[in-house]
């Protein structure tokens, strides 16, 4: 590959770039409710009121959601790349390390105990799921410390294994809930864009948005980090705080995540893997092209959490019973099978 | 022999263990010159790797010091220590899925300052590392498709193309064919008369070493067991109790460092 250079890393993006934009440029025309892109577009120049349905739906419901699915992408998809190169793991992300896991336990005991007030800005459930990804962070961290080096094999076995604690955990906490809130919870612990909590995107955007600025800077250090941490600490790297910086902005802007949506699987784990098929593994080529994928990604799955049960009642001729599926459902569907594809076609080239 | 220079880096009575476990070096004292291959030898837990690292600066010593010229290691900025000395570890990590010349043009990090790509002075850098290891034809060649020598002269291009005045290398040869071991031992050869580089390479062969080396260092039981020319050290008594071993020697003259050929020690009526 020609050597980066900020023209080459922008062109490299540019179709990803648009891609993104023309999905975010639809995304007011796709939801339950039959309301055209066009008609969407062109309810943006009426005032919003009652004598104005369509544009309040497309531009107060729908759009507000794409937003969260993009949130939601760039920053699982950031994060996700950054631990499979600090765990020298493909598998190693705040899901599978059961970080997700902790922030989803803290955010739902929050909701369940009726923490929900706001502190400095933040909805204290956010603040219950920064607690609870620390939480599993230093468990997980102690338990690998204890068995000699910071393997990678270690903290994914300890992470997996907090995972199911977690989720086993949440499922009992569920439980004790009546039926309304069961029904609400359950939808937000497969990831949803519902509302949940009192949550609000834009409390979390002084967060997240610093941490993917961050998280982009890491780039250089993570190429060096790649070829071995000897090597990068020989050539000037703080190998020490690259680790921590990359861990802890991680697992805090994932559990912003979690906290707004709830946990949105396999977003994390493929979408790293795609960008480096896309654009190699130069980090500072992988970290923005995995953002604009995530983003991508994760507003695609949203649009088919409506689409999918429309078309199937529409084929069907019957009743759907859930008009929209939660969006970790999607990401799940179709994660699966791109991850599989994915680790045949690593086995079969060593591409990964 | 060019032995005239000052040391640019010098240990100082170094001292090291790793936590909880016994001492590796007591008081270790050795200089590096420019211009001079200086061969790490000794028994396996002698030491070698940890003082490699310690001289790089990625341990801290529990007493004495490591001078780079003439100012502790650990006192550098660490982008201005990179410029000086470049490490080649054992067994480098590389992604399998990097390309030659990307491997490379990672060895320009120390001179990036805030810049977030290379500039075309990095780009000339990594042109002239790859061309002098003979590696410019697979520059564009992924590192999981090359052969274990070819991957070994592209870590090499790497830490040239940091433009160290010191080269610390563990073991550079330990998977490699004998042709490979001769051109990369040939390489630092000239990378150290042309250069005037500083090169301290790790090697399990003697008689690589002795053939290679200006100045052959003997590591034993925490310190320098022998040091100096290969043709005196390799003929030093000291060195087979060192390896636990009997040598016979061959002579190639009173100048030319002898060959040596081990044989276990064969104790008092039982054979070995």
């Amino acid at each position: 590959m020609s050597p980066l250079t900020w023209r080459s890393l922008f062109v490299r993006l540019l179709p990803w770039a648009l891609l993104l934009a023309i999905v975010l440029a639809i995304s007011p025309g796709i939801g339950t409710q039959d309301i055209g892109v066009v008609d969407a577009w062109r309810a943006l120049r009426a005032p919003s009121d009652a004598s104005n349905p369509t544009a309040g739906i497309a531009w107060e419901i729908r759009f507000p959601r794409t937003l969260k699915a993009l949130v939601a992408g760039v920053t699982l998809a950031l994060a996700g790349a950054i631990f499979q190169t600090l765990f020298r793991n493909p598998l190693a992300t705040p899901y599978t390390m059961g970080i997700a896991s902790g922030a989803s336990l803290g955010a739902l005991i929050a909701y369940k105990i009726g923490w929900l007030h706001v502190v400095a800005g933040l909805s204290t459930v956010s603040l219950a799921a920064f607690i609870g990804a620390l939480v599993v962070l230093g468990v997980v961290l102690l338990l690998a410390r204890s068995s000699a080096r910071l393997s990678g094999q270690t903290l994914l076995l300890a992470g997996v294994t907090i995972g199911f604690f977690c989720s086993g955990m949440m499922i009992f906490v569920t439980s004790l809930a009546d039926v309304t809130q069961t029904y609400l919870t359950v939808r937000w612990m497969m990831g949803s864009l519902d509302t949940f909590g009192g949550v609000e995107l834009t409390a979390l955007l002084p967060i997240v948005v610093p941490a993917w600025i961050i998280m982009l800077l890491l780039a250089r250090g993570l190429n060096q980090f790649a070829v071995g941490a000897e090597i990068a600490a020989t050539r000037g790297v703080n190998v020490a705080r690259l680790e921590v910086i990359g861990i802890l902005v991680g697992s805090l802007a994932v559990a912003a995540v979690v906290s707004l949506c709830g946990p949105i699987g396999f977003v994390g784990l493929i979408i790293p893997h795609l960008a480096r098929l896309i654009n190699g593994g130069d980090h500072r080529a992988l970290l923005p092209t995995a953002a604009l994928l995530g983003g991508v990604f994760l507003i695609v799955c949203d649009f088919l959490t409506t689409l999918l049960p429309m078309g199937y009642a529409a084929l069907s001729g019957r009743e759907v019973t859930v008009a929209r599926l939660p969006i970790g459902v999607m990401t799940a569907l179709i994660g699966t099978p791109v991850f599989l594809v994915l680790l045949c076609a690593r086995r079969a080239g060593r591409r990964l | 022999m060019p032995t005239d220079s000052a040391p640019i880096l010098r240990a100082r009575a170094l001292h090291f263990a790793y936590p909880g476990a016994d001492p590796v070096l007591t008081g270790l004292d050795l200089d590096v010159r420019s211009g001079e291959l200086l061969a790490l030898v000794g028994p396996n837990g002698a030491g070698k790797s940890t003082l490699l690292r310690l001289l790089a600066g990625l341990h801290h010593p529990l007493s004495g010091e490591v001078l780079l010229e003439d100012r502790p290691i650990h006192a550098w900025r660490p982008v201005e220590r990179a410029r000086r000395i470049a490490l080649l570890p054992q067994h480098p990590q590389a992604p399998p899925d990097m390309t030659a010349e990307e491997a490379v043009r990672l060895g320009r990090y120390p001179y990036l300052g805030m810049r977030m790509f290379e500039a075309p002075e990095d780009l000339a850098a990594v042109d002239e590392a790859l061309r002098i290891t003979g590696t410019l034809e697979f520059r564009n060649r992924r590192l999981g498709t090359l052969s274990g020598g070819e991957a070994q002269r592209v870590h090499l291009a790497a830490a040239l193309a940091q433009h160290p005045a010191i080269l610390a290398l563990d073991e550079p040869t330990s998977d490699l064919d004998l042709a490979q071991q001769l051109r990369i031992f040939n390489l630092l050869r000239e990378l150290v008369h042309a250069r005037r580089l500083a090169v301290i390479a790790v090697t399990h062969d003697l008689n690589l070493a002795g053939r290679f080396a200006d100045v052959l260092c003997v590591l034993h039981a925490g310190g320098v067991a022998a040091l100096g020319p290969p043709a005196e050290v390799l003929r030093d008594p000291a060195l087979a109790r060192v390896y636990d071993v009997t040598f016979q020697r061959f002579d190639r003259g009173p100048a030319e460092p002898p060959l040596l050929l081990a044989h276990p020690v064969v104790t008092d009526g039982a054979p070995a």
